[in-house]
């Protein structure tokens, strides 16, 4: 985390020529800053920050700019922060959720001189915070939530800090028993009016009441389907101000005279534009300001002179920017910005007012340079019916001739906006001009606009997407174009492609709609009244119309390649609907191709998702209409990623598990230098999955990745060194991959070096070095590192235990770090055979019995049979064990240890066949209480071939058990 | 959507497995017409994210979907039914505290829980789909129709029965589905001709 860095209000803006492909994990990733909130005094400044895969907390002291690290919570931990809430100067709540449960936490800040003692208190009290009480401070409005009931039960308190730290509130003040059916509530500070939301049905309902009053008074009562009422505030006791479009055609800013339930003056309309939101004075009395969008562009209108001066101030730092003010405090000059464009991301500043600077505090997508990012144009178009249109024009700085027309989803109600777009960024990087159209049914024109798009699905629609095409094409000059979209998007890119084929060279659509008269029945959900008339106030009600723009029943008409995704679990563009026009397009031999994920819905729900996606549509696009690579340095590395992204997503990921598929896209990477490519193809050829097992192939992947810094690959070359499995054992090689792997952060590196430097194999002997590292303390962060560690360090300790190169007094060393690592006494007991034999699966299920796992197999469990110690290589029945008990009048909490090793005894006749060992320690119950089993041989299938040899020693050192598994037919053979 | 809920005592279930007939979910292609005079085949999917305990379909015949076709995932059903009218009338779930059923209505306002079995026909009904969550005492229920999904079931697991009979949507609401991929429009030669 940076220092807050200081900015003078006139900023230059650095303008580069030079642009380069985004990477895309740097684009599709969550904003840096996830939360920001200033103090009630405004000196601090509170953010919640992703960096570098942990989660932080980070407090900035905005008079002597220090920041100081609160928390700090791993990425893949199971821990994370929620939202805050200043309570007042020097105490926040802190809602998170630890191990899947919400949790909430009472900060206070200590100052001491230039630092801060930060106290965590949890809280266990049930229910929100409505308000911290800024005229009394250190008191809150607290809904109690009464868990103990199925209905929604909230109690409404006012209570002090000590009140909600020990959530007993039999003294505290309770102003009201709550409302039935609240959802939530709110607190205006200056009329010190209550104000509760509830739903009853389609009814959005709206009470009020002030301290004085006993009850609720009902405000409004508004039908969310039939007209927009987005409440701003109360200007008086009778009369709320209102954004809504129920007497006007624009979203407008209106009186609305609560006894009456009757609107009054229009306050505001502009005349294009939709009212997004408005705000009030603090002392809530006026309105301060509105904001809508201006052909897409965020804009505000202020009121008074202060506020007007105070805007332009700002847009004088940023002139190219669109910005809006995310917190200020009453009293207080000083404001949280955030500044942000079509062609960048956006970053958090502090406006000191007083000193007339804004201070960076951080950007939302630090890691994208704002040279690559291409700034929307506006256009403005008339339909072929003479409907003013607008639409958005984002070239590249090295633009590769394609034009990609990207209608938007919807498409009753949605709005394309000069804000920051990931999907068109990344293509616009990649050489690609993005069009997006505003086209008749957009939301932010009016209702008689919106009105428009009803029932003009694959024609009007259609017509003002073309005008703004035939704009573009007049200014600009491109070889190909494209058309692609999302949802309604999908549906439209597809008819575009049908009904202008000579003009577009493909089409991708992805989660959409493709035979319209399915709206109307695609569950018996759709079915219900309201439903019927939602999907007909979008799309219309005559079928033979719907049926004649419905792609399902034309696809003959598909004349270029096509693109189909979808997520199978998509409840709003239902599935059924590309299944049925992937069974018709494969029926009438129409060619696509097509991605269905199968755990996806209406889009992703993950990054990974979005990175899959744009990298498939980017590998269609180039393969289809032949387009060049880009040839920027790094490029390369960038591709090999999208590839390997592709055989992630075939690994038992986003599109299911297609072992050939993932391999083929892996060998695409490994081949342009992917050190995790060439890893996982190394990896096949060790395994002798989908190619011949080949060790040397397998090695020459392994060393290629570990020279490009893979810290696994070269920690598995020091495995295979060390374990003989390139026909040599050679310890000197194997410690120096080691060695690498822990220069290049592999975290069990350091235990191999360990178990080389007890045993003095390859590397000088020093016992108490090896030692220190194997008790060093590590926390328990949840983390799969942290469990990987722990499990790693426990089998090199096993192992130990079989070193002939440990004297006596090294090996209570050993037992005495085992006993520190579980925190308890071990005594030496006598250990005794109870039976050995084979396991066979199938055996009747006995809850007390340990079940034995083999990769490939189902589950076995244990059946004693003593007369044979013959397995059957590759047989499902191949396995086999031994059991032993304890045998000693120890306490109930004295314990012992019972050591097992396996190896293979003839495997040294193979040729690159290296010794496989497998150790087992496991701590036991020194007293007599039960049998115990040497558990499962977890080796790789093919390993089978091989007589095993089981021997199992006790503490001391006594061997207890030692015999030889002869294969069947199985003896290893030199080829 | 409304249904009555009741936490299930032992007698009511008795008394209504009395009344419904098991009906045996066919598994193997049919090389030959099997159906009785007045039959049809009743084509759906039973999707859940539990195990039930069992469907009850009112109507023509009262039948019972028995446990082993209901559970946890999707189950495909295809039962030769008397051709009429039916309903989905009890879903019986299980929950920590024993079984619950939830009775619906063949009169539903809200949503449509009627189908149709044509005659000498194969009827594909939707899927029927379950979601149970709360340790089971809270369940939805929704019909979705997945025509496509379902002839891509029947082309693999029962090409025979499907080459012999006709198969249609006799779910609630309509749907061309299935008349559209029987047809196979003419081949625009324009191009060829030229």
């Amino acid at each position: 985390m940076k220092l807050i860095s200081s900015l003078i209000l006139a900023m230059s803006l650095a303008a580069s020529a030079v642009a380069a492909p985004i990477d895309s994990d740097k684009l599709f990733r969550p904003h840096e800053i996830q939360n920001i909130k200033l103090s009630p005094n405004t000196q601090y400044v509170l953010q919640v920050v992703l960096e570098q895969d942990y989660q932080r907390l980070y407090l900035s002291d905005m008079a002597v700019e220090t920041t100081l690290k609160l928390i700090e919570l791993p990425d893949e931990g199971t821990a994370r922060i929620l939202d805050f809430n200043w309570i007042d100067n020097d105490a926040f709540v802190l809602h998170y959720r630890a191990r899947g449960y919400k949790a909430k936490a009472l900060m206070e800040l200590n100052r001491k001189g230039d630092d801060y003692d930060v106290k965590f208190r949890r809280i266990d009290t049930k229910g929100d915070i409505v308000s911290y009480l800024q005229q009394e401070p250190g008191k809150l409005l607290f809904s109690k939530d009464n868990r103990y009931t199925s209905r929604v039960d909230h109690q409404l308190f006012r209570i002090d800090l000590a009140q909600f730290k020990s959530g007993n509130f039999e003294n505290a003040e309770r102003i009201d028993g709550g409302l039935e059916n609240a959802l939530s509530y709110g607190y205006d500070q200056y009329s010190r009016r209550l104000w509760a939301f509830a739903r009853d049905g389609n009814d959005y309902l709206i009470y009020s009441k002030t301290d004085n009053e006993k009850e609720w008074s009902k405000l409004a009562n508004i039908d969310v389907f039939k007209n927009e009422f987005d409440p701003v505030g109360l200007i008086d006791d009778n009369t709320m101000v209102v954004i809504s479009n129920e007497t006007t055609d624009k979203k407008a800013l209106l009186e609305f005279d609560l006894k009456n339930q009757k609107y009054g003056k229009v306050l505001y309309e502009h005349e294009r534009y939709d009212l997004h939101d408005a705000d009030m004075s603090f002392d809530g009395k006026t309105v301060r300001s509105v904001r809508y969008f201006d052909h897409g562009r965020l804009v505000s209108e202020h009121f008074n002179r202060e506020d007007k001066y105070l805007q332009k101030q700002i847009r004088t730092a940023f002139p190219d920017k669109q910005f809006l003010i995310v917190d200020e405090k009453p009293g207080y000059e000083d404001k949280l910005v955030l500044a942000f464009s079509s062609d960048d991301p956006g970053a958090y500043y502090f406006f000191d007012r007083s000193a007339k600077q804004l201070k960076n505090i951080g950007e939302r997508l630090p890691e994208v340079s704002k040279d690559d990012l291409s700034r929307a144009e506006e256009i403005k178009v008339t339909s072929k019916d003479g409907l003013p249109i607008e639409a958005l024009l984002s070239r590249s700085k090295n633009p590769n001739g394609v034009l990609l027309v990207v209608p938007h989803g919807g498409p009753i109600g949605v709005q394309e906006t000069q804000t920051f777009n990931r999907e068109t960024q990344y293509l616009t990087s990649r050489g690609y001009a993005v069009l997006q159209v505003n086209f008749r049914g957009s939301s932010g024109y009016g209702k008689e606009f919106e009105q428009k798009g009803v029932g003009a699905l694959g024609q009007s629609i259609e017509d003002d997407i073309t005008a703004a095409v035939e704009h573009v094409r007049s200014q600009y000059a491109f070889d190909k174009m494209c058309a692609m979209g999302a949802s309604y998007g999908g549906y439209s890119a597809l008819m575009l492609a049908m009904r202008y084929p000579q003009d577009y060279q493909c089409a991708i659509s992805a989660y959409g709609i493709y035979d319209l008269p399915f709206l109307y029945n695609a569950s018996n959900f759709d079915l219900t009244e309201q439903m019927q008339k939602a999907i007909e106030n979008t799309v219309g009600k005559d079928m033979e119309q719907l049926k004649a723009v419905s792609p399902f029943y034309m696809v003959e008409k598909l004349k270029v390649p096509f693109l189909l995704i979808a997520g199978k679990k998509d409840e709003i563009a239902w599935f059924e609907h590309s299944n049925r026009l992937k069974y018709r397009m494969q029926q009438l031999g129409v060619e696509f191709e097509h991605y269905f994920y199968p755990n996806v819905a209406h889009g992703h729900s993950s990054y990974f998702g979005d990175r899959f996606e744009m990298a498939a549509v980017d590998e269609f696009l180039r393969r289809h209409l032949k387009l060049p690579h880009p040839t920027n340095e790094g490029y390369q590395a960038l591709l090999a990623a999208e590839y390997m992204r592709m055989g992630d997503a075939w690994n038992d990921g986003l599109l299911g598990d297609d072992t050939q598929k993932t391999f083929d896209w892996y060998l695409k990477g490994a081949e342009l230098g992917d050190a995790r490519g060439m890893f996982n193809v190394g990896a096949y050829y060790h395994r002798g999955e989908l190619v011949d097992y080949d060790m040397k192939t397998a090695a020459s992947w392994y060393e290629k990745s570990s020279a490009a810094g893979k810290d696994i690959a070269s920690y598995r070359l020091g495995q295979l060194y060390r374990d003989g499995d390139l026909g040599v054992v050679d310890h000197q090689k194997s410690v120096a991959y080691f060695q690498k792997a822990q220069d290049q952060d592999h975290d069990l590196a350091q235990l191999e070096l360990a178990l080389a430097e007890c045993q003095g194999l390859g590397i000088e002997q020093n016992v108490e070095n090896c030692l220190s590292v194997l008790s060093v303390e590590k926390k328990d962060d949840g983390t799969s590192a942290f469990k990987r560690f722990k499990d790693r360090r426990w089998l090199v300790i096993a192992q130990l235990f079989w070193s002939e190169n440990l004297k006596s007094s090294e090996r209570s060393k050993l037992i005495d770090l085992v006993a520190k690592l579980q925190d308890i006494k071990l005594q030496p007991t006598t250990v005794e055979l109870d039976n050995w034999g084979t396991y066979q699966k199938d055996y009747r299920y006995n809850a007390r019995m340990r079940k034995l796992n083999f990769k490939g197999a189902k589950s076995y469990n244990f059946k004693h049979d003593d007369t044979t110690n013959q397995v059957k290589p590759g047989s499902t029945d191949a396995s086999f064990g031994v059991r032993v008990d304890t045998v000693s009048d120890a306490d109930d909490d004295i314990y012992t240890l019972v050591l097992a090793r396996w190896t293979q005894p003839n495997v040294q006749n193979c040729q690159n066949i290296g010794q496989y060992f497998r150790y087992e320690m496991d701590v036991v119950k020194a007293d007599d209480s039960g049998a115990y089993y040497i558990r499962n041989l977890d080796a790789d299938w093919e390993r089978l071939p091989f007589d095993w040899r089981i021997e199992v020693q006790d503490m001391s050192g006594n061997k207890v058990f030692d015999k030889v598994y002869n294969s069947i037919g199985g003896e290893c053979k030199a080829d | 959507m409304y249904l009555r809920k009741w936490a299930a005592a032992l007698a009511a279930l008795l008394l209504l497995s009395a009344c419904a007939t098991k009906v045996e979910n066919i598994k193997q292609d049919i090389q030959t017409n099997q159906l009785e005079l007045g039959q049809g085949y009743l084509m759906m999917t039973i999707e859940t994210n539990a195990d039930l305990h069992r469907i009850v379909i009112g109507g023509e015949k009262t039948i019972e979907v028995s446990q082993e076709d209901v559970r946890k995932g999707s189950n495909h059903i295809l039962v030769a039914l008397p051709a009429g009218d039916y309903y989905f009338e009890r879903v019986t779930t299980n929950t920590l505290a024993g079984k619950v059923y939830y009775d619906f209505d063949d009169e539903d306002e809200e949503q449509d829980w009627r189908f149709s079995v044509a005659p000498n026909g194969i009827s594909y009904v939707g899927s029927f789909r379950v979601r149970n969550s709360n340790w089971g005492f809270y369940s939805s229920f929704t019909l979705i129709n997945q025509s496509s999904q379902a002839l891509e079931y029947l082309e693999e697991n029962f090409p025979a029965l499907l080459s012999n009979h006709n198969v249609s949507y006799q779910g609630p609401g309509e749907d061309a589905f299935f008349d559209v991929v029987k047809s196979i429009p003419q081949r625009d030669n324009t191009e060829v001709q030229q």
